[in-house]
């Protein structure tokens, strides 16, 4: 009966004893104690894998949520160098026959009158042209952007 | 310079676990962290055995922290600093492991107190003498608080137990 007196002392001391910071004399206490008290010893081992679980929880986090190295991954890039490679041979192949087919149809079609197709190649130089004017905008943008290398 | 062999790298994790803890927010944390590697490139009298460095590294970071969150405060005097610690935490879906981020949200309830010596502790390994150097107290009294924070860690961990039917164990 005389266990809540020990415990309470006992019990302030765990964090320490667990961290391995107290003296020799002090440490031999408490294992004793830890012994022949279920209560305490339920509560350090408790502890302890809350310890764990800290570390793990806070350390893993950051290098899972390292987004830098995510970016920097070489395979990744090498695979989307690729992928754009791809895209822009793709796209130039078929524009450029989409272009071929519409003027020479526009040039040969002498069923559908004249103005008509001015009208039709109007439309779509029109189009390609407002095209390049954004896309020069934005490349301009983007060489004289002062922020460019801030990482947020 | 020096970056590849700077010693205070390895503590570079640590450190961001500490900021992130303290600030709530991951990109203001790695900010803090690469002010402090700057501070150890740029210093001219620098500790020369590893210990001192560890502890005056995690000074900068814990400096740098509140400095920060002084900074905050000026622009928005309504909010108390507790409010600011407190609320600003967006835990992301990056999750890996369900009792993970039980831990996680149990710290959150914690002060900024408990939460850094916590941290401090059991993520970075320092002695209570080095914590006591780096928070300015003397070791009895990290002993205690840090067993306070442990304790009142359990608490909110058995908490969301509670709450959330016991999916922590």
């Amino acid at each position: 009966m005389n266990k809540p007196n020990p415990c309470e002392a006992v019990e302030e001391k765990l964090s320490a004893y667990l961290d391995d910071e107290l003296t020799q004399q002090e440490q031999q206490r408490i294992y004793l104690h830890i012994q022949q008290c279920p209560e305490c010893s339920a509560l350090l081992q408790e502890l302890e894998s809350m310890r764990t679980d800290v570390k793990d929880a806070l350390l893993t986090s950051v290098d899972a949520r390292d987004l830098p190295t995510i970016l920097n991954d070489q395979p990744a890039r090498w695979l989307s160098w690729i992928g754009w490679s791809l895209f822009a041979l793709g796209f130039l192949l078929v524009g450029g026959f989409f272009v071929w087919e519409l003027s020479r149809e526009l040039l040969t079609d002498t069923g559908t009158p004249w103005w008509l197709r001015l009208g039709v190649a109007g439309l779509y130089l029109g189009l390609a042209v407002l095209f390049l004017s954004v896309l020069r905008q934005r490349i301009v943008a983007r060489k004289t952007d002062k922020y460019k290398k801030v990482n947020l | 310079m020096h970056t590849l062999n700077n010693p205070y790298l390895q503590w570079y994790s640590g450190g961001l676990a500490l900021a992130r803890n303290l600030l709530g927010c991951p990109d203001t944390a790695q900010d803090v962290l690469q002010t402090a590697i700057t501070k150890t490139l740029s210093n001219k009298r620098m500790p020369d055995d590893q210990a001192a460095q560890r502890v005056w590294f995690f000074k900068v970071v814990r400096n740098g922290c509140f400095d920060y969150l002084r900074q905050q405060q000026k622009f928005d005097r309504s909010a108390e600093l507790e409010e600011v610690l407190g609320a600003a935490e967006a835990i992301d879906e990056v999750e890996t492991n369900e009792r993970q981020r039980w831990v996680r949200k149990a710290l959150q309830t914690l002060t900024v107190e408990q939460r850094e010596i916590i941290v401090l502790r059991d993520v970075n390994d320092l002695s209570y003498a080095e914590i006591a150097q780096i928070l300015q107290l003397n070791s009895g009294t990290v002993m205690s608080r840090l067993h306070r924070s442990r304790m009142a860690l359990r608490d909110a961990l058995q908490h969301l137990k509670v709450e959330n039917g016991g999916i922590y164990e």
